[in-house]
């Protein structure tokens, strides 16, 4: 499912990853973890691919278009589950 | 998707380094932020934005035509550094052509003249005044070059884009609401007229558009008013000029400046909505 969301919503969310969780993330998807990198805004598309991420010009640092919420998803459970334990 | 994302990464790591250096040439002795490097950097992702829609819309998009895109759309302003006329495009071509002549021999003398053409005419208002008939011609290089150039008169960038050109170009304060407004509805109007068919693309654009035109309805209301406030457009435009038009500040200087100085809301959400815009560079590697 296609997701459209700012480019700074979208660091927010990865700055509230505690560490490790990209790794976490990619074991769980089978990916490699340059992929998840660059789904937040990461361009190492030698190693990770282009994953479906593509930044236009607007608000908020810029629009984001996500092809799949999968590893958005992911990052939002992750996020809940570390303040439930805190 | 996924294939035309490499495609476009494949294409932006050959030649961007190379076109930012060009530009970081061209544009080292002139000072003028609403049309510079990061303008280039902008319209490029405009551009690109536009392809992927009309990829998603079920367009086919080739490796050339990418290609021909990003090299126009770096160029498109670059005879601003010659004049600062609205006829600027002919020496942006100029550039362009010398750009072309030096680095790029693999591309065919028709795909350079297509290039040249674009940079020349990309502001010509008899280009965007023909009406896209069958869906293939939004595939066209003139048009998607031009367009993505109006897209980034949209927006918070738009307003200071907009005020210091038009102070630069000597039009009057008094004058100005009236002349953007003008100007931007035939920018908005060739958008929709080419590109209403991307519905979701096309709302995200009109609510920029918005954004820009609000703000000169409101600073014309302001000028005919006579307004003091420090709480309103005028004074928002007041900074722009001082910084940008009289010192000859970066926009960056600008925003920093107006945001240390400034406590009134209007002036504090508008300079912060404007450094939010400008990241959006940020995101793109220039190796």
């Amino acid at each position: 499912m296609t997701k459209i969301i700012t480019f700074n919503e979208l660091r927010r969310v990865k700055d509230n990853l505690p560490d490790g969780s990209m790794q976490i993330i990619a074991d769980r998807l089978n990916m490699n973890v340059e992929a998840v990198r660059n789904y937040f805004g990461g361009t190492n598309y030698k190693e990770g691919g282009t994953v479906g991420f593509h930044l236009e010009p607007g608000p908020d640092g810029g629009i984001v278009t996500l092809d799949d919420t999968t590893i958005l998803d992911m990052a939002y459970e992750i996020i809940a589950k570390t303040k439930e334990i805190a | 998707m996924e294939t035309l994302l490499n495609t476009i990464h494949k294409i932006e790591d050959k030649h961007l380094y190379l076109l930012y250096s060009s530009l970081n040439t061209i544009f080292k002795d002139t000072r003028l932020p609403s049309h510079d490097l990061q303008h280039h950097i902008r319209v490029w992702l405009h551009c690109r934005g536009l392809m992927i829609e009309l990829h998603k819309a079920g367009l086919s998009i080739d490796e050339t035509l990418i290609e021909k895109a990003l090299i126009a759309c770096f160029f498109h302003d670059t005879g601003l550094t010659v004049t600062l006329d609205e006829q600027h495009g002919y020496s942006s071509a100029q550039f362009c052509k010398n750009y072309l002549e030096n680095h790029l021999s693999i591309l065919t003398n028709a795909e350079k003249n297509e290039i040249i053409t674009a940079v020349e005419l990309h502001d010509d208002k008899s280009v965007k005044a023909k009406p896209v008939t069958k869906p293939d011609e939004m595939l066209q290089l003139n048009l998607l070059v031009s367009t993505a150039d109006d897209l980034d008169a949209l927006g918070f960038i738009g307003v200071f884009r907009y005020i210091e050109i038009y102070l630069k170009r000597g039009i009057d304060l008094k004058e100005l609401p009236r002349k953007v407004t003008h100007n931007l509805r035939n920018r908005f109007t060739s958008f929709t007229n080419a590109y209403s068919s991307l519905h979701r693309y096309a709302d995200r654009q009109r609510l920029r558009y918005h954004e820009t035109i609000d703000f000169f309805t409101r600073l014309e209301a302001d000028i005919s008013e006579n307004s003091n406030s420090t709480d309103s457009p005028l004074h928002v435009t007041k900074i722009l000029k001082q910084k940008l038009v009289v010192e000859s500040s970066s926009i960056d200087e600008t925003i920093t400046y107006a945001l240390k100085t400034q406590t009134a809301p209007y002036p504090s959400s508008f300079f912060t909505k404007l450094r939010s815009e400008l990241e959006v560079t940020t995101a793109i590697p220039i190796y």
